[in-house]
């Protein structure tokens, strides 16, 4: 199996706060990891870091074989390899759905836009943003629907593996399960992926392998059978007796 | 005597004369705008890009500017730097516009959210692109109401040019006003004149914002 990414004991810290204190992980072309904690343990940081939106302190990573923090990387060109999913999606608020979707294709793989344009709505078709929708703008859809649309723009750049970071977190409840059908849509086309999710019954049904990062390491990993139904380590059965305590109150 | 003698408007020479001067009014409103944006475009260029201390360097110059009057700047360009009344005119409005615009297009720049550009960002965009593509289109878009008040003011302000005896309308009008003997009617009618002007501007520039403002944004709360 083709490694896609490798981490090696990546560090990051602001100022005196240490927020990575060396991590480390793999993934394999097709795997699915998610990366679950509590708040502040670092999870999002380690999602900026992996493609340089954070710059991170010490530590390696690799995309395919190349390693990202050489000094003399082609950063814009590795990122295009690294999709990005965002907690507040960040449209592009000037261009409708489809022109965000189109921009990478255009500006940054210099397509023909006839063939930009295939690829753009293949990708909008894929997270089911429905034709009526292309030529709105992200202040006119909902938050799903945004998310979604954001999801496109990274599939469309056809990257190797897409950094999810919370996608749900900042939707309402009754538009949670639109973004997370999407997600599962990529995963069934074999898309390598990296989520930080709190939705933990989603987490299990995707996951090759979750690890559980608190405090700026990884306490632990396992299959979603061993972290989730089976969990052993304190930390974690703690960490899951509130997420569920917190759905139940919803 | 009465108090609003409408007969003077019969002096048709004198109000031709008048009128005349919005050429230079206008004139002098572009290319006090005009200089003004390009000079204001490198202020925030240097305010927002430059490394520390540069930056202040330039936030500094426009503070200064923003604090003389601009009849003060008018006469240390004419009397002080020794320059001719028009080049002062044109070059006072223009630095002064500067200062405010430059004001205008860094708070249009800092009103985009930083997501956006981190989204730019990881699509493989270069930092250059991201300002092409992301920055400067809604920049533009944003900062059209307050750069049309920029504008407007500019626009009436042209009017303190008087100072330096350029023949712009209100010059003119005080020319002739002097000239017939009577005030009164003459600025209430260049003041009808600046508010036509002030009128139609703010229609042209309303209509420039309707069509370019980004569907959708802000009608939310």
């Amino acid at each position: 199996m083709k490694e896609v990414l490798k981490v090696v004991d990546l560090k990051k810290s602001y100022g005196k706060n240490e927020v990575l204190k060396g991590v480390s992980f793999s993934i394999n072309e097709n795997e699915i990891k998610v990366i679950i904690g509590p708040s502040g343990g670092g999870k999002s940081t380690l999602l900026y870091c992996i493609n340089f939106l954070t710059k991170p302190n010490s530590g390696k990573i690799f995309l395919d074989g190349v390693e990202l923090t050489s000094p003399n990387v082609d950063l814009p060109k590795m990122r295009e390899k690294i999709g990005f999913v965002f907690q507040h999606f960040n449209l592009f608020m000037h261009l409708d759905a489809y022109n965000n979707v189109l921009m990478g294709l255009v500006r940054v793989k210099k397509m023909k836009l006839n063939e930009a344009k295939e690829i753009a709505e293949n990708s909008l078709n894929l997270v089911g943003i429905d034709k009526k929708l292309w030529n709105l703008y992200p202040a006119q859809l909902s938050g799903g629907q945004q998310q979604r649309v954001a999801i496109a723009r990274a599939i469309a750049m056809d990257p190797r593996i897409i950094l999810f970071d919370e996608p749900t977190s900042a939707l309402d409840v009754e538009l949670i399960g639109e973004v997370l059908k999407a997600i599962k849509n990529l995963a069934l086309k074999g898309m390598t992926m990296l989520l930080v999710t709190h939705e933990i019954e989603f987490a299990k049904d995707i996951a090759n392998e979750i690890m559980f990062l608190d405090n700026g390491v990884i306490i632990d990993k396992g299959t979603p059978e061993e972290m989730i139904l089976n969990p052993k380590n304190e930390r974690i059965k703690k960490f899951l007796g509130i997420i569920t305590k917190e759905k139940e109150n919803v | 005597m009465k108090i609003f003698d409408f007969s003077i408007f019969s002096n048709l020479d004198a109000i031709k004369y008048i009128l005349t001067g919005i050429f230079n009014t206008i004139f002098l409103t572009f290319a006090g705008i005009g200089i003004g944006f390009i000079c204001g475009s490198l202020l925030t260029f240097g305010e927002v890009y430059l490394p520390s201390p540069l930056n202040s360097i330039f936030r500094l110059l426009g503070e200064i500017i923003r604090g003389i009057p601009l009849t003060v700047l008018f006469l240390i360009l004419y009397l002080g730097v020794n320059l001719g009344a028009l080049t002062s005119a044109i070059v006072g409005l223009g630095i002064r516009s500067a200062a405010y615009q430059s004001q205008i297009f860094r708070s249009s720049l800092e009103a985009i959210p930083q997501g956006q550009l981190l989204a730019a960002l990881s699509i493989g965009l270069k930092k250059s692109e991201v300002f092409l593509y992301i920055l400067l289109p809604q920049a533009i878009k944003i900062m059209i109401p307050s750069w049309s008040n920029e504008f407007i003011t500019l626009l009436k302000d042209t009017s303190i040019a008087f100072v330096l005896g350029i023949t712009e309308i209100m010059t003119r009008a005080e020319l002739i006003s002097r000239a017939i003997g009577r005030y009164f009617e003459i600025y209430i009618f260049i003041a009808i004149i600046y508010f036509i002007m002030v009128r139609g501007s703010n229609y042209l520039l309303n209509l420039i914002y309707e069509k370019n403002k980004i569907p959708g944004l802000g009608e939310r709360g």
